[in-house]
């Protein structure tokens, strides 16, 4: 009786319980889904807004690699095996020809990136667009593949980088003002002031990178470089060009030389030790100063054997000095001479790409700790923001030392390359008897108070020799001033400047 | 037994009155527990709409601002005598505006300043045909709407603040910014309830610039950057915006806010 009771109220309320649950099961998946949508939403605005700034730095890393790969110095310099030998001088400058155009290429899983196939999504309509002619018209040379420690990993990488001459149709600027139409087949080229038509002066280069978001969107980003580079062709003023006028430069006012006393030696030659570097070949001054009023420090310069060389442009016939001794200003580039240029221009530019850079006072050694692999092939730009001692260094350095505070040099140490003094521009020589010496040039200049402050004119910077001894001092050489493709010693450009940095809207 | 609870197949008062109070308490506990979480969903969803604007204006001043400065003065051989050919610098200054004179950020400049920023570049959506026109793209905080307005226009002869404020050009980019609120009592009360967001006690700055100095990137305004404060020397701009949801929190009464933080990077070099 009771299981039949209760079997019967059972089957009576059937089916309520069924629409409980369902109720109960609406509601719930009504908030679920609420908070699913929600949150949803959420999710892709943050992913576009991440996208879209990871496409920016995707896109500034293409152009950064090519930038770095430019240089001749980089281990995954782009024409390292030669490949495009044409388009690049052994010393690592750009020659390309309007029409020629490389790409690296940065594909991810297996993809295949074509910037020349117009119907892949990846497609370089750009080019037309700036140049005037489709790639089909164009001399694309073999893709390089990136070497980016991004290339290949998913995300909104760049696909590819495109490094070309740039023109005035390319970059909508009529560089010269010269009116009219802007012209599209001359390459720029950098003289020294600007973007020129004129056949003078480094090939400035565009370099575009490609970058597709996950939405297929695309962004592209534009640098215009120019190399710099520090050298001793005198025909080729650009960017940082220089042309060390003398073994030993110093420049400004009232400088001072003080010379070895009387028995000792510190020798200081002007006549070029590899000449194979410059062509042609050519001698520089011994010692060169830059204001008139300054002829007086070749007094210091005893005995006059020990400064050989002549002043550009005539150096061919070695003198001796005082005649080896001479204001250099005429031939040197004038910003040179200016310290409001030299500080941005030289001192902060070389700061920022140098491969050791110690704040403060050091020694030799704290530069060969930070800098072991730096040799002979492979030389390095060190940048001392403060005093550098190389007294009883007892080592050798390679590449450019830049000395911002005073450079104190002993002949118990060897630098090949370029010394720039510039900053508070002093220089102390210790003579010993060791048999160490300085291959390249020097350049001194105070664009510095003691505080630090930058000076309205160029100060007087200052050279002096003490103590006993014979040293060979400083000789001239330009193989290690600038290098070339087949000399020990290339450093090639320092840097490639960037002249400017655009986006670009397809 | 079993006849006598089919007999009573029902329940008493009592039992009806406790099973509806246990009821109606919970019931009213579920009630209230909905409507605060009602509200605490509409407090949030107005904090990520907020937030998501917030998000938008900071992408769009620093892609302006990245790309600023172009084309640089130093791009041209010779130089056009038209000034909007090319950007004197990232930023455009007053007063004073030309190529040989210059203003401080900090002391002598009306713009840029904390709050009032004109970034000078050609529009990557101008097209690439024609000759190069800059603009000048301004950004600036109504501190008594607390509005952060844009403006565009062409860059001309004239003095860049003049000629953006005459424009009527500005237009609302982002609502609620509560960085600088005209109103004491406002800015004293967000302050007192978010004082991490105001770390230097007083009103919090959407713009703060490094200047590049021989020594390398500075503050612009500290000390050890005196004489390099310059716009055209600004490097980086760092942007701060503190956004409200457009109503107070129903439950708490106060506002609720959110700070976002960006960087622009000019990559243009100068004069």
């Amino acid at each position: 009786m009771k299981v039949y009771g209760k079997l019967e109220r059972g089957s009576r309320e059937n089916g309520s319980a069924l629409l409980i649950a369902i109720f109960a099961l609406m509601l719930i998946s009504v908030v679920g889904l609420a908070l699913v949508v929600s949150t949803g939403t959420d999710t892709a605005l943050a992913g576009n807004y991440r996208n879209s700034t990871g496409a920016y730095y995707a896109a500034v890393a293409g152009l950064e690699e090519a930038r770095g790969r430019l240089l001749l110095r980089n281990p995954d310099y782009i024409n390292k095996t030669g490949a495009y030998a044409g388009l690049f001088s052994a010393q690592g400058l750009p020659s390309l020809g309007v029409t020629d155009v490389l790409y690296i290429i940065n594909p991810v899983g297996g993809e295949t990136v074509d910037p020349t196939d117009s119907e892949s999504p990846y497609a370089d309509t750009e080019y037309a667009a700036e140049m005037g002619w489709p790639l089909s018209g164009a001399n694309v040379h073999a893709y390089i593949s990136s070497v980016s420690p991004v290339a290949g990993l998913p995300g909104p990488g760049f696909k590819w980088v495109r490094i070309n001459p740039v023109t005035e149709k390319g970059l909508g600027i009529d560089v010269n003002n010269s009116g009219g139409t802007p012209n599209s087949f001359t390459p720029l080229r950098y003289g020294g002031n600007g973007l020129t038509l004129n056949p003078t002066g480094n090939q400035a280069l565009g370099i575009t990178a490609f970058v597709v978001m996950p939405d297929k969107s695309t962004r592209l980003l534009q640098y215009v470089t120019v190399p710099n580079i520090i050298q001793t062709i005198p025909s080729a003023p650009s960017g940082l060009n220089f042309d060390f006028p003398a073994a030993l430069t110093l420049a400004g006012n009232v400088v001072s030389f003080t010379g070895p006393s009387s028995g000792n030696d510190f020798r200081i030659t002007g006549q070029d030790q590899t000449p194979v570097c410059s062509s042609p070949d050519y001698m520089v001054a011994s010692i060169g100063y830059t204001n008139s009023a300054d002829s007086g420090i070749a007094t210091g310069a005893i005995p006059a054997t020990d400064y050989v060389g002549s002043p550009p442009p005539n150096g061919s016939t070695p003198s001796q000095a005082p005649a080896s001794i001479q204001n250099v200003s005429p031939a040197m580039n004038p910003n040179w001479l200016n310290p409001g240029w030299l500080e941005p221009n030289v001192v902060q530019n070389i700061t920022t790409n140098a491969d050791v850079l110690i704040n403060g006072n050091a020694t030799g050694n704290d530069i060969l700790a930070k800098a072991p692999t730096m040799s002979a092939i492979n030389p390095m730009t060190i940048v001392v923001n403060g005093n550098l001692d190389l007294n009883s260094f007892y080592g050798q350095g390679f590449g450019l030392l830049l000395v911002t505070g005073t450079l104190y040099y002993s002949p118990s140490a060897t630098w090949n390359g370029v010394v720039l003094v510039i900053g508070q521009g002093a220089m102390t020589v210790s003579l010993t008897s060791d048999p160490g010496e300085i291959n390249g040039a020097v350049f001194v200049a105070k664009t510095r108070d003691a505080s630090n402050a930058v000076l309205p004119a160029l100060g007087a910077s200052s050279f002096t020799v003490s103590g006993p001894g014979s040293a060979t001092g400083i000789k001239y050489n330009s193989c290690w001033i600038h290098g070339s493709g087949t000399v020990a010693g290339a450093q090639g450009p320092l840097n490639f400047r960037i002249v400017s940095f655009r986006e670009i809207t397809q | 037994m079993a006849s006598r609870t089919n007999a009573g197949s029902g329940f008493t008062l009592l039992e009806l009155m406790v099973a509806m109070g246990i009821f109606l308490v919970i019931c009213a506990a579920m009630f209230e527990l909905l409507d605060m979480s009602q509200k605490k969903y509409s407090a949030e969803t107005q904090l990520t709409a907020a937030y998501q604007d917030a998000r938008l204006a900071m992408d769009q001043i620093t892609r302006d601002f990245n790309v600023s400065g172009y084309p640089p003065v130093g791009i041209y051989s010779v130089l056009p005598t038209r000034p909007w050919r090319y950007a004197l610098g990232p930023v455009a200054w007053s007063p004073n505006y030309s190529a040989t004179t210059d203003c401080q950020i900090g002391a002598s400049c009306t713009t840029p300043n904390d709050y009032d920023l004109i970034i000078e570049t050609r529009l990557s959506t101008d097209p690439l045909a024609g000759p190069v026109h800059v603009s000048w793209i301004w950004y600036h905080l109504d501190t008594t709407t607390n509005t952060l307005m844009r403006a565009v226009v062409r860059k001309n002869y004239g003095d860049p603040l003049d000629v953006l404020q005459s424009s009527g050009e500005a237009m609302p980019l982002l609502t609620h910014v509560m960085n600088n609120p005209a109103d004491p009592a406002q800015l004293a009360e967000i302050k007192a309830q978010n004082p991490n967001m105001y770390p230097s006690g007083g009103a919090q700055p959407i713009f703060q610039y490094t200047c590049d100095t021989p020594g390398g990137p500075l503050p612009c305004n500290s000390p050890l950057a005196s004489g390099y404060n310059l716009p055209r020397n600004i490097r980086d701009v760092n942007i701060t915006l503190i956004v409200a949801a457009p109503q107070r929190d129903t439950q708490t009464q106060t506002y609720k806010l959110v700070e976002l933080n960006g960087r622009g990077h000019r990559v243009n070099p100068e004069l």
